[in-house]
Parts: C-alpha cells; structure tokens; sequence
C-alpha cells in the first residue's frame, strides 16, 4: 500500500536530495581523489624543497672544495715551517671553516690554523698532535685520497664537524667545516613551519633550523620515517620527534650518501588537507540550507497553489461547478486551472444531457413498468385458468381412475359371476337329474314296476348325481373364497406378509376367464419362497393390469405367444418382478409416454390410457419401488418392478 | 508507474542519512585527531655541545635508548615514554633555564645534568619543585647526603679519588702529584682535589703544585704546562675535561716526555684517546666501566648502542642507561600513593649493567669503578 506524502515534503525531500548528492559526492572524491593528490603534492613540494636545500648543501660543499682546492694551488711551499700564517690568512678569510691542518701519514698534525684563535697559540698547542686514534683518522683517511668525512666531534675545536681531506705529497689536508654553518638555509622554510634537517650518512642530524639540535650529535636512525620504503632515494611517511607528529620526506643524495628531510607538523598538514573541504562542506551546507529554505518556500507557494486548485477540484467534484477563474504566473498552473474551468463546463453540460436522458429514461421505465404489470396480471389470470384447468383435469383423472377401477370391478364381477356359472350350471344340472332319477323309481316302485336292477341303476345314478353336485359346489365355493380375498385385498390396502407365488397364482386363477379365451401360454417363473411385507392389493392391481395389457396389446387376434412372469431377489431388501411377453413390441417413440396418464394405442376400443399411469403410481407410491419397461419392436416388451422387500410406511391418509 | 517510484522503505531513508551525516562529521574531524592520555615524560638536562657534549651527548643517548627499549615493550601504562631533552652548554644560567622549563612542562622526571657545576646549581630548583633529577655523571661531594630530590648512581668523588689516590701510591709507587683542575666545573674538580690529595696525604703522599683555570683559554694552558713543571712530582693530574687533558698532556709531554699522567673520571672519554693519541699513553684514567669486559650483558648493551647511535657509550652512556632504568622501572612499578624517590629509595638495589646501583637514604649510590691504564689507545682495567 502506497503511503501518499504532502506535496511541501515530497518537494522538500527531493530538493534536500537533489543539494545533498552532491555533497556526498564531493566528499566521497576529496576522500578518494583529491587527498591523496593534495598529500601527493605535500610530497612534491617537500621533494622540491629538500631538492633545493640539497643543492644548496652541494654548492655549499662544492664551495669549500673549490676553495681548499685553490688555497693548496696557490700556497707554492705548504710543507715549509711558515706555511701556518698562510693558512690561518686563509682561514680568517673563508667563513666556511673552522680549522685548517695538516697531519702526516702518523696522524700528527704538522701545521693548523683555527678560525678565531691566534695563529701562534693554535700552533702550539695543536702542532705535533696526534689523531691517529680519532674517529677521522682511522676512518677514512687511508682509504681514499680526497673526499668528505663522516660527521664528528671535533677533537680540535670540540664542535660537530664533517671536514674536507685531500692528499697533498706525504700529508693530508684536513679542512673542518662546522656544520652549525648548515642550518641557515632552513631558517627562512622554519619560520613557514617547515622542519629542514640534514642527516649524515649515519642518520645523526647534521643541520636543523635550531642550531643547537645540530650540535648534540642527535642520532635520528630510529625515526618511524625510516621505516616506509625508500624508491629512487626517496621516502615519506608520519614519525615522531621529540614529541611532535610530522609528516617528512626524506630524499638521499647520492654522492654524500647524506639526507635531507623536510618535515612539517602533520596535524597542520592535515588541517591544511582538510580545511579545504571544511569551507567546501561548509559551503555546501549553507547551499543546502538556502535549498531547503527556498524548496520549504517553493513548496509553499505550490501548495498554495495546488490548494486552490485543489479546492477547486473538489467543489467540482461534488457538483458545484460555479468556480472561479484562477490567475497564475506559472503557465502551467494556468492551464490547468483553465481545464479546470472548461471542465467543470463540460461536465456540467454533460450532466444537463445526461439528466435530460435520464428524465426520458424514466418515462420509458414507467410505461414499460405499467405494461409489465400488464403483463403480468393476464399471465397471472392465464396461468390461475391453467390451474384451475389442470385442478379440472386431476379431478377427472380421479374420476376416470375411480371409474377405471369401477369398470375394473365391474369386469371382476362378470368374471366371477362367469366362473360360478360353471359349477352351480353343473350342480343344479346334476340334482336335477337326481331330481328325475327319484321321480323314475317313485313311479317304478308305485308301479312296482321296479326291478332289482333298476333300482341299482338309480342307486348308481344317484350316486353320481350327488358327487358332481357336491363337487360343483365346492367348487364354486373355492372361487368365492378366492375372490372375497381378492375383493379384500383391492378394497383395502392392508399391508400384510405374503407369499408372492400365492398371490401371482391368485391372480392367475381370477384371469383366466379372460386368458383361456387367446392361444397364449402363461409362464410363471416366481420363487415359492420369495416373502413380502408389503401391500398385496396394489401388487396385484399392477400385475392384473400388466398381465392383462400383454393379453390385450402384445398380440394380434389368434397369434399365439407366451407371456411370462419372473421373480427374483435383486438382495436381502430389493425384489424383482419381471412381467414379459414375446409380443409385437411398443414403437420406440411410444415407449416414454406408456406411463404418462391417458395414452393407449387402443382409444376408442375400450382403453382409457390409465392402466399403465395407474400401475406407475402404485409401484412409486405405494411399493416404494420403479417400474420400467424396455420393448424391442417385435421381440416383445418387459416390464420390470423393483420394490422393497419391506415398503416403506405410510401415515394413514 | 509514475507512482511507484515514490515507494521508498524506512531503511533507505535512513541509510541516507547515516550517508549524509557520517562524512559530514568525519570531515570536521582531524584526519589523525586522537586525544591522547597523559604521558610519562623524561626530561633532560646536560652539556650536549662545546667540550662536555662527549658526556653529555652518550649520556642523552643512554637515556634515549633505555626508553626506547622500554616504549618497545608497551611503555608505561601502554602509553610510550616521551623525551624531553634541554642542552645546558655547561652554562649555568642556561642550565637553570632548562631546568625551569622541564618543571613547567611537567616532566616526571629529569635526568641529568652531567657535570658537578650544573647539578649544584639545578639540584635546590628540582628539589623545591618535588621533581626527581637523577644525575648522571655527577660525582660532587656537595650534594652528598642530603636529602633533597636530587638522585645519583654514583658514589661521590671522596669514594672514587680515594680509590685512585690509594692504587697510586701502593700499586705504582707514586708519592708526590701536582694537579691541574678546571674552575669551570668545580664543584667537582675541586671536590675530587680535595678527596684525592686527602687521600693521597693521609697514605703519607705529598702536593706539589696545585693549579687551576678557566676551561676554553687556550693561552693559560701553555703557560700551566710550564708551570706544573717546575716542581718535580711522581705524577700530574688532570682534573678537567677530555679536550683539556689531551692538550695538557700534551704539551707537558712536549716538554718531559717520561712524566707520568693521571686523569680524574671526567676527561676518560673516548675523546681523551682520540686527541691525545700518544700523549696520553700510561696515563692512569679512572673509570664508571670497564670497557674490556666480556660480560655478555655488557657486550649486547654495547653492541646496541652502537648500532643506535654510531658510538661507543662511554661511561656517560652507561651510566645514564643505568640510571634511566632505575628511573623507569619505579615510574612503571611504584604504587600510586608512593612518590617516585621513596620508591626508588625504598627498593634500595637496582641491577645495572656491570655491578649493582644500591642508594642510600640521600639518594646518594655506591657503584663499582676501576682505575684504567691507556695502552695502545685503549683504557686497561689495572688489577686493584
């Protein structure tokens, strides 16, 4: 979910961003780029710095040596006894030096002039001295013929000194230079805060702006600057001394193996590094104040702006379209509120169609409203006459079925009066042939005309008589019983246990009237064990009907078939009865509509067109079960009842 | 779309902001701007140039190379030891001043001066500022058993001129000096004079001339040559600087080739030997060390030092090496309610390279020294 931000901080945000990139920026480069060239630089200058005080310490000593070198080509005898006021002249003359002398190969010295002392004092108390045993002697004078010496302590003058040495014949000139001489050319760079030191090739420190310091024959070899790699005579780095951080570089020269180092405080340093980019981040941080001071102010003015426009929105938003004409400097603003305005109009002009529209629309709505009420009330009126008409049709259907059943009443008492006929026909036949047997022996024997044999004749005929009689009765008696059953059971539904063979034999026995009449064979494929709780009188109101609608529909006059009934137990609750003949069939149009109400092939010849409707009803109704029928033109036609072994109970209607 | 673009999570803000504000306060921070804790600081204070700078100088470096070796292994409170060094150009006034200045700048201690005259002059200023100078080269009577806040490691010269005073007149026969001593310096020259001819009197010795001067007036020097001459003694004895010495024995030489020459401790420098050369061979130079020894702790110390600063450490540099550990080891192990010279006073023994420093209540130390004989340029330890 996007959270919405004022418009003044959005601006705010953006223009504080916008000063602040490159702020960061700015520093992200002095920090990556531009110290590490202005350190680069501080390097340079320090290199161009020692650079110069190296010149200056070799013309310094290239002075001295020129001026030695001209002293021994002017000085035609200097083995000679006098040769010290000539070098003492020498010396009082040539600033650079503190003492002159000459020592043989021994180390004794021969001849010496000191700069400020008499010649005559110098030359008695040094002449025939012996240096052999000093640190300038033994180092280097017997190894090379002219040169410089180490730094040392002057054993003549007692002060540090490096001394020029040049063979001239059998004795060694020896010029010392006080080295305190050095330090003036880095007097003017000490007063800028730049440190010049001159080191020897021991790293003692030779020459520094304090002059002192170079007379104390400090040893700085264990300076932190020696530590960083040296690259072409070169190095620089932070050191320590004498408890001041600096930042030197030390630059070698080559022929002295001397250093020069120019060092400077670093935290001056630094801040000269650094203050640079102070003023720039200072300068930057006003910039980003005025940004978002002005941005603050910016973003006022447009959410000024915006607010009216805004509130100029809204009203049109909800419908008020009476806004102002707005005036703007900034082109945009004005043009938006221009839109704003010709769409206020534009909207206002639409919603006049649009409600002129509507008005229409409504009318329409009316009118079509009222005719679907219209509508609505014939459909109601229609659909109230269909009701009445179907209420009309299940009341006759009633009628029809309680008419049906009459007819069907009617057909079993023709049926039963037929079967009496029978018997009783015989047995009142028999008895009245009785009847004329006894009148016969009456007159015989009244005649006396009977005989032995006669009377046996009519003993046997009476005999005769009286069997058929009695058997006849019977067996009109068997037929009453059986039909007061089946009388019982149609009348009334009693649900009871049976045995389905008796009940299917039953019916068999109150048809056959009808069926002995049609060369048709009945088969009967039912399980005597096969018992039902269930409604005796609508199953064989079903069966008496299908059996006799295969006896009526199934075949043609005279055709002989067969029509067959099964049973079978689909399991422990469901039973199957199969009521099938090898008739003609029913056309496979015909076979959806046997169940509806009113359909017969045989209208006008004494079908109603219920029988099977009815049949359908009881076997779903009553049984609790289906009834189908499959046909194949024909082959013939099975109906197959499935019903509960058990049906199911009904409240009493 | 356009909408989208102003989904922004809390965290990118944020980041923002620590990127924004993180440089902005590191740029106004100085690039190396660690505060630091207070130090530990030595001061110095001796004669670093003119003729005393051959103590002063390897007396400055024994100091320096006992702190370096001590900031080395941490320093003190792992903070490194901080040097502060004055040179007095064996100038009293500017002694003083050097010595005023250390005090201002708080140092801990000061260690220093190396001659007699300074220490006698800065000994009441360090004292009334409750700032310990452990002397160095300082072997003056005056400023023996008193207690004060100046320390030494030396024995006064009453121990040593008598030690030399006494192998003099049994081990070499010798019965009658004459001696030269520096004015420049003396409160030790004369201390040692004084030690030496009480010494050498009571054995049943005799003074034959005793001279002075003003060290630095080079004409007087030719003329005392002379001078001491004039009466006949056994032996002459310099009490003065190197460069003086050389130049003394020098000239008598010149002029009586076989006289035997002794030395006080102060001129047996290196520098004796590097000037004098074979002027100053069989003279008898007593010394704070011996410099022959192939003790190991000695060899390594020397060796060191020699690799540090390109010379021998003398007896200066020994003995401010010494001095400056003992220095250290109390600043490092004293319990805070203890002043440092009770501390040192109170741990007494120090172990120093050759022989043990023990101080007594004064601060005043007993110390081993030997008398030398040059031979070939070198000082030979004689057998005592």
């Amino acid at each position: 979910m996007i959270k919405s931000r004022s418009l003044a901080f959005e601006l705010l945000y953006q223009l504080a961003l916008v000063a602040v990139i490159p702020i960061i920026i700015t520093i992200g480069f002095f920090y990556w780029k531009l110290l590490p060239q202005l350190k680069q630089n501080i390097i340079e200058e320090q290199q161009s710095i020692a650079g110069l005080a190296t010149q200056q310490t070799q013309t310094l000593i290239a002075n001295a040596i020129e001026q030695v070198d001209m002293f021994i080509a002017l000085s035609e005898d200097y083995s000679s006894t006098g040769i010290y006021e000539q070098i003492d002249t020498f010396i009082q003359r040539n600033v650079n030096f503190e003492t002159i002398y000459f020592i043989n190969n021994k180390g004794s010295i021969q001849d010496i002039a000191i700069r400020h002392t008499p010649p005559k004092m110098a030359h008695k108390l040094y002449r025939d001295m012996d240096i052999s045993k000093s640190q300038l002697f033994q180092k280097k004078l017997f190894t090379e013929d002219t040169g410089w010496s180490e730094v040392f302590l002057s054993v003549v003058t007692g002060r540090i000194s490096i001394a020029y040495f040049t063979r001239v014949d059998d004795s060694i000139l020896i010029a010392e230079l006080a080295i305190d001489q050095l330090p003036n050319l880095s007097k003017e760079l000490a007063e800028l805060g730049i440190i010049l030191m001159l080191l020897d090739n021991n790293n003692q420190l030779i020459a520094h702006p304090d002059p002192e310091l170079s007379q104390q024959q400090i040893n700085l070899s264990n300076l932190d600057l020696f530590k960083y790699p040296i690259e072409n005579n070169v190095r620089s780095g932070s050191f320590n001394w004498l408890g001041q951080d600096l930042f030197g570089t030390q630059v070698r020269m080559k022929e002295l193996g001397w250093s020069i180092i120019v060092a400077e405080d670093e935290q001056r340093m630094n801040a000269q590094l650094t203050d640079p980019l102070q003023n720039m981040v200072g300068a930057m941080l006003i910039i980003l104040l005025l940004a978002l001071f002005l941005s603050y102010r910016q973003s006022n003015r447009f959410n000024l702006r915006f607010g009216l426009l805004k509130r100029q929105s809204t009203k049109v938003a909800h419908g008020q379209y009476d806004i102002q004409q707005q005036y703007f400097r900034i082109k945009e603003f004005q043009e938006l509120s221009d839109d704003l305005v010709a769409m206020a109009d534009a909207i206002q002009k639409r919603e006049q169609v649009l409600h002129d529209k509507e008005s229409e629309l409504i009318e329409l709505t009316n009118v079509l409203e009222q005719r679907v009420e219209e509508r609505t009330q014939s459909l109601q009126k229609t659909n109230q006459e269909l009701a009445n008409t179907v209420e009309a049709l299940n009341s006759t259907m009633e009628q029809l079925v309680q008419s049906e059943k009459l007819a069907s009443l009617g057909s079993l008492v023709a049926g039963v009066a037929h079967e009496l006929n029978t018997p009783i026909g015989n047995a009142a036949v028999a008895s009245s042939s009785l009847n004329d047997f006894a009148k016969d022996i009456q007159r015989q024997l009244e005649n006396g005309s009977i005989t032995k044999s006669n009377l046996e004749k009519f003993l046997h005929d009476a005999q005769m008589a009286s069997g058929i009689t009695a058997r006849n009765l019977e067996r009109a008696s068997e037929l009453i019983t059986s039909f007061k059953n089946i009388a019982a059971d149609q009348s009334s539904s009693q649900r009871r246990s049976f045995n389905l063979k008796e009940i299917v034999q039953e019916i068999l026995m109150t048809l056959h009237p009808k069926t002995k009449k049609q060369p048709i064979e009945i088969v009967t494929e039912v399980d005597g064990e096969l018992k039902l709780d269930s409604y005796p009188g609508p199953l064989e109101q079903v069966l008496n009907n299908l059996i006799l609608n295969a006896f009526l529909h199934a075949f043609e006059e005279d055709q002989t078939g067969q029509v067959k009934i099964e049973s079978k137990a689909l399991n422990q609750d469901m039973i199957e009865i199969h009521v099938s003949d090898n008739g003609k069939g029913i056309p496979i149009h015909d076979q959806p509509k046997v169940f509806d109400p009113f359909f017969t092939t045989k209208l006008g010849q004494g079908g109603s067109g219920l029988g099977l409707h009815i049949c359908h009803n009881i076997v779903t109704d009553t049984l609790g079960g289906t009834l189908t029928v499959k046909s194949t033109l024909n082959e013939g036609s099975r109906f197959t009842i499935t019903i509960p072994a058990s049906a199911p109970t009904y409240k009493e209607s | 779309m356009r909408r989208k673009q102003y989904i922004k999570h809390p965290y990118i803000t944020r980041l923002m902001c620590a990127v924004i504000v993180l440089p902005l306060t590191l740029s106004f921070i100085p690039l190396s701007g660690c505060s630091q804790e207070k130090q530990i600081t030595i001061g110095f204070v001796g004669g670093l140039s003119g003729r005393v700078s051959d103590l002063g100088g390897p007396a400055r470096n024994g100091m320096l190379l006992a702190i370096e070796e001590l900031n080395n292994e941490g320093g003190i409170n792992g903070l490194p030891v901080k040097t502060l060094i004055k040179d007095d150009k064996q100038d009293v006034e500017t002694a003083i001043k050097a010595v005023n200045e250390l005090i201002e700048n708080q140092v801990d201690a000061i260690i220093g001066p190396v001659t007699s005259a300074m220490a006698v002059k800065v000994a009441p200023i360090a004292t009334k500022a409750k700032t310990l100078m452990m002397g160095v080269t300082v072997t003056t009577n005056q400023l023996t058993g008193i207690d004060d806040y100046f320390l030494r490691s030396l024995p006064p010269t009453t121990v040593h001129a008598g030690e030399v005073a006494d192998y003099l007149y049994k081990q070499q026969g010798i019965r009658s000096f004459s001696a030269i001593y520096d004015l420049k310096n003396e409160a030790y020259t004369y201390s040692w004079l004084n030690d030496f001819q009480t010494h050498m009197e009571a054995l049943g010795g005799t003074s034959k001339k005793i001279l002075n001067f003003s060290s630095g007036s080079q004409e007087t020097l030719v003329k005392l040559a002379y001078e001491v001459l004039e009466e006949e003694a056994d032996i002459i004895v310099f009490i003065t600087n190197s460069v003086d010495a050389a130049l003394l024995a020098k000239l008598v030489r010149s002029i009586s080739p076989k006289i035997v020459i002794a030395t006080s401790e102060w001129a047996g420098t290196e520098r004796l030997i590097e000037l004098g050369g074979r002027y100053i061979e069989g003279a008898f130079v007593p010394q704070y060390l011996d410099r022959e020894s192939q003790d190991a702790d000695y060899l390594k110390f020397r060796d060191t030092f020699i690799k540090r600063f390109g010379h021998e450490p003398g007896f200066p540099g020994m003995i401010s090496y010494n001095a400056t550990r003992v220095v250290l080891q109390q600043l490092r192990d004293k319990p805070a309610n203890q002043s440092l010279k009770e501390a040192i006073l109170t741990h007494k023994t120090y172990p120093s390279i050759q022989g043990n420093i023990e101080f007594d209540e004064f601060g005043d130390a007993k110390s081993k020294s030997y008398v030398t004989q040059v031979k070939n340029g070198r000082f030979i330890v004689q057998p005592h």
